[in-house]
């Protein structure tokens, strides 16, 4: 019958699985609710796209024609075992009864819905949380086993995050209605990262869509397959799928599963704050808390903003390269970057295990789905201060009722206070600092080029550690300002030393780990050797250029936006 | 279908619509700080608290108000409110539109600007004219329908409403400088160049602010232009022709303070376009005569003699 994938992530066997308790978060028990939430995902879509006959043909054609040329460029297993499939299908679907391509829709919807629904495994979920940090960091870095192993306290991997935040306050939420996190999104390690946060501060896990090519590592894939992510495979372009993963989030949502989603889409390429977002999660679940008010289920929806920050970020070559070459779609696939290659991770865990807080996360204050802020109780309260009810947003004429149009427009304005979340919340660490003063040090020697010429002057460019101290002083102190007035973040290493230190640490943690070094030493000047990278780093400061007191700041935020917005 | 509808401000435009709402068969509730008001069947009152009975509600009062006016008001509301302004004025120091200060200070999401060539005394009586409602919520459109709209009264709607707000601002603007031009005797030919360098700005600053540059061609810019030129003698205009035969400047200053939102709103676009390094030779030239600095014949000659090519900024 149909096939989109060939294979199927590991399962545990089901005896001894345990059953869930009251009080546990819904995920607990999605095992015994998955087959429900298939057959609902596969019916709404079916009711939404297939409502119009004329309708219904097209569907499966788009169905047939994108599966095809999809199988037809992959030529691998998959593809042998359903290119028959398809290209018989296609030619059959003219022909077909009303009945008949209302059955292969189902069917096909049906399918799509299975492959993309997860699973939960409390026995991984347990093993998780307690052994495999130890064991990830062991395998990392052999000599550290026994003691990761056996010690007591916290493991390498455990102080290497930091995570700051209302943690009480959202473990509150939790009991009163459903958190939907929304973080910045720099790197494939984001979803793990973020999961271990979570576990780490004691609130619930999360379900989240991970794209399919982070399964191709088997440990990754069992992982995550077993925790309740759920597959988006990015390579299938039809219609109907999009729809199928709108609404899985959706009724997941609905059905009280705290969620993760990525607003911006994909990782960042620039390694800018994201200010442009993708709507169509956010407005999944801003029409499961409209669904649910109509129906008269009051339970309430929190987002919650957060930023993932790093000192270092695996995928930073492959991701600035990629943003500068601008090969349009297929930006949004890159099939072996960094994080699939295992020699890679060795390195970078190499790198950051002697840097304490080199990952940041930082979750933001609650709002409701219409931007609201949140009090302790699980209140959304106006500017006036008074309480308000967030069902009165769905009301028309005194009835909560569903509507698309409006919801959208809700999204929409959600999209844009999430935004201005994102800048409040980022804490910008040493390596983002420096590589800005160096950067626009580049800018001011090189005037008369732009960014594609600025990049490749390796090593043609330096600037003398005592100027380079001066200016890192001067933006920290200009930052510093913008943090008091709520504007962004700086990290405590970054507040607490000394531009010297600053410095030494950002060019620490770039060297060794990065293919090519960022910058280096030579007789009391720093040479910039490699500014792409730097352009990477320094990207995180761009929305805050205005305050950096320098032409050269303002100059380069100009060039990078106007790059941004050509795309 | 009879409905409750709000109004908040008392002046010219706030019982324009109080009236419309009433003649098409609905209950209005009008707040403002007079505690008489000449609109038939019309309640009027001063507290906010009978206003938010309303789903719909108008808010009728000048830009350097509506912060104030909405917090007080917001005090009332929650989110099944949609909330409508009709000022050309924008709020604070930079380009923050209306729409945006009423999501700040209330708690309603559902707003919504209602602009174009749409005058207080032709809506008063009736007269054939159109309007349009920027807002991101069709909703928002059907109910300002139900609510003045008719057969004389034409109301189309845009997603776009940043773009309605800033277009309307823009030609407040053009509309005095149209005003200085007819008074100093200006042809037509070249009260038809200034409009367009107009437009030409509007444009730039529309998309600048995030809004579609398309949004001028339509209700909310050029046809607004053109209701101007076909003579609705609207208060902008009719200031631009005092100017011109050389009213002293006081008056500016004066009828800024009845809520000419244009006066104020020139040196604020033109500040906003040269930080952004954006042509917007109309709104300098406005700016600095309604600040006294410069005649306003110079000006506009100095405008028409200008090259357009020259002006196409960024």
């Amino acid at each position: 019958m149909l096939r989109f994938l060939s294979e199927r992530p590991i399962r545990l066997p089901q005896w001894n699985a345990s059953r869930t308790r009251p009080g546990d978060p819904a995920i607990f028990g999605f095992n015994d609710e998955r087959d429900d939430i298939v057959a609902t995902v596969a019916r709404r879509v079916a009711e939404l796209e297939g409502s119009n006959p004329q309708h219904l043909e097209l569907i499966l054609n788009d169905a047939a024609y994108h599966e095809i040329r999809r199988l037809e460029s992959q030529g691998d297993k998959e593809a042998k075992e359903s290119l028959p499939f398809w290209r018989s299908f296609i030619r059959r679907i003219a022909k077909m009864s009303e009945h008949e391509k209302r059955r292969a829709l189902d069917a096909m919807l049906e399918h799509m819905a299975r492959d993309v629904a997860g699973n939960f495994d409390r026995r991984v979920y347990d093993f998780a949380r307690g052994a495999a940090p130890r064991l990830l960091t062991g395998l990392m870095q052999p000599s550290s086993l026994p003691s990761e192993l056996f010690g007591k306290g916290p493991s390498t991997i455990e102080r290497l995050l930091n995570v700051e935040g209302p943690i009480d306050k959202l473990r509150r939420l939790e009991d009163v209605g459903t958190l939907v996190y929304v973080p910045t999104h720099s790197s494939n390690m984001d979803s793990i990262v973020l999961a271990t946060a979570l576990d780490r501060v004691g609130l619930s896990p999360v379900v989240y869509g991970a794209g399919k090519n982070l399964f191709t590592n088997p440990i990754i894939s069992f992982f995550m397959h077993n925790l309740g992510a759920y597959r988006v495979d990015r390579r299938i372009r039809v219609r109907a799928y999009k729809s199928v993963l709108k609404t899985y989030a959706q009724v997941m949502v609905e059905r009280n599963y705290h969620s993760l989603f990525f607003p911006g889409g994909t990782r960042s390429r620039s390694g800018m704050i994201e200010h442009r977002l993708k709507l169509g999660l956010l407005g999944a679940a801003v029409q499961a808390f409209s669904r649910n008010q109509a129906r008269g289920i009051g339970r309430p929806v929190y987002f919650v903003p957060a930023t993932i920050n790093y000192a270092l970020v695996l995928e930073a070559e492959t991701l600035i390269e990629d943003w500068l070459k601008e090969r349009g779609q297929a930006r949004y696939i890159i099939e072996d970057d960094e994080f699939s290659r295992i020699d890679r991770w060795a390195a970078f865990f190499r790198k950051i295990m002697g840097l304490s807080s080199a990952c940041i996360i930082r979750f933001g204050d609650p709002i409701d789905p219409f931007g609201n802020p949140i009090d302790d109780e699980g209140r959304s309260i106006a500017p006036s201060g008074n309480v308000i009810d967030p069902r009165s947003y769905t009301l028309r004429d005194g009835k909560a009722v569903e509507d698309h149009a409006r919801d959208a427009a809700y999204t929409q304005e959600l999209g844009e206070i999430l935004v201005t979340r994102y800048r409040e919340e980022t804490v910008l660490m040493a390596t983002q600092i420096v590589a800005h003063v160096l950067y626009r040090h580049l800018v001011e020697k090189s005037s008369s080029r732009d960014v594609y010429a600025r990049v490749r002057m390796r090593g043609e460019v330096s600037m003398p550690l005592s100027t380079l101290h001066a200016e890192v002083n001067a933006v920290r102190d200009a930052l510093l300002s913008a943090m008091h007035r709520g504007e962004v973040r700086v990290s405590t290493f970054v507040r607490a030393e000394t531009p010297e230190r600053i410095v030494a640490r950002a060019l620490e943690i770039w060297s060794g780990y990065h293919e090519r070094t960022a910058a280096h030493v030579e007789r009391g000047s720093v040479v910039i050797d490699d500014p792409l990278l730097l352009l990477y780093y320094q990207n995180r400061l761009m929305p805050f250029a205005e305050i950096l007191g320098s032409d050269a700041s303002r100059r380069a935020a100009a060039e990078i936006y106007a790059l941004e917005s050509s795309r | 279908m009879s409905r409750v509808i709000g109004v908040v401000g008392g002046g010219g435009f706030g019982r324009a619509l109080a009236s419309a709402c009433t003649h098409n068969g609905h209950e209005v509730r009008l707040w403002t700080r007079k505690p008489k008001v000449d609109v038939s069947n019309v309640v009027a009152t001063q507290s906010f608290e009978p206003v938010a009975e309303a789903d719909l509600i108008f808010i009728a009062v000048p830009s350097t108000h509506i912060g104030e006016v909405g917090r007080a008001l917001g005090a009332h509301l929650d989110g099944r409110h949609r909330l409508v302004h009709v000022s050309r004025g924008l709020a604070g120091p930079g380009l923050t539109t209306l729409s945006k200060l009423l999501r700040e200070v209330t708690p309603a999401r559902r707003v919504g600007a209602l602009a174009g060539p749409l005058v207080a005394e032709e809506l008063a009586r009736r007269a054939d004219h159109s309007a349009i409602v920027g807002t991101r919520f069709p909703e928002i459109v059907e109910a300002v329908r139900a609510a003045i709209g008719g057969s004389h009264l034409y109301v189309e709607g845009t997603s776009d409403i940043v773009g309605v707000e800033i277009a309307s601002a823009v030609v407040g603007v053009i509309s005095v400088a149209l005003g200085v031009a007819s008074g100093l005797g200006i042809g037509p030919g070249g009260q038809a160049y200034l409009a367009s360098l107009g437009m030409r700005e509007g444009a730039r600053l529309v998309e600048s602010a995030g809004g579609r540059a398309r949004t001028l061609f339509g209700l909310a810019g050029f046809a607004d232009l053109v209701a101007v030129v076909a003579g609705d003698e609207r208060p902008e205009w009719r200031f631009g022709r005092e100017l011109a035969v050389g009213k002293p400047k006081a008056h500016a200053a004066e009828l800024a303070e009845a809520h000419l939102e244009s006066i104020s709103m020139a040196r604020r676009l033109h500040d906003h376009a040269q930080q952004r390094a954006i042509a917007a030779p109309v709104c300098e030239a406005m700016a600095a005569v309604f600040e006294g600095t410069r005649r306003p014949d110079e000006a506009i000659r100095d405008l028409l003699a200008s090259d357009p090519a020259g002006s196409k900024g960024a």
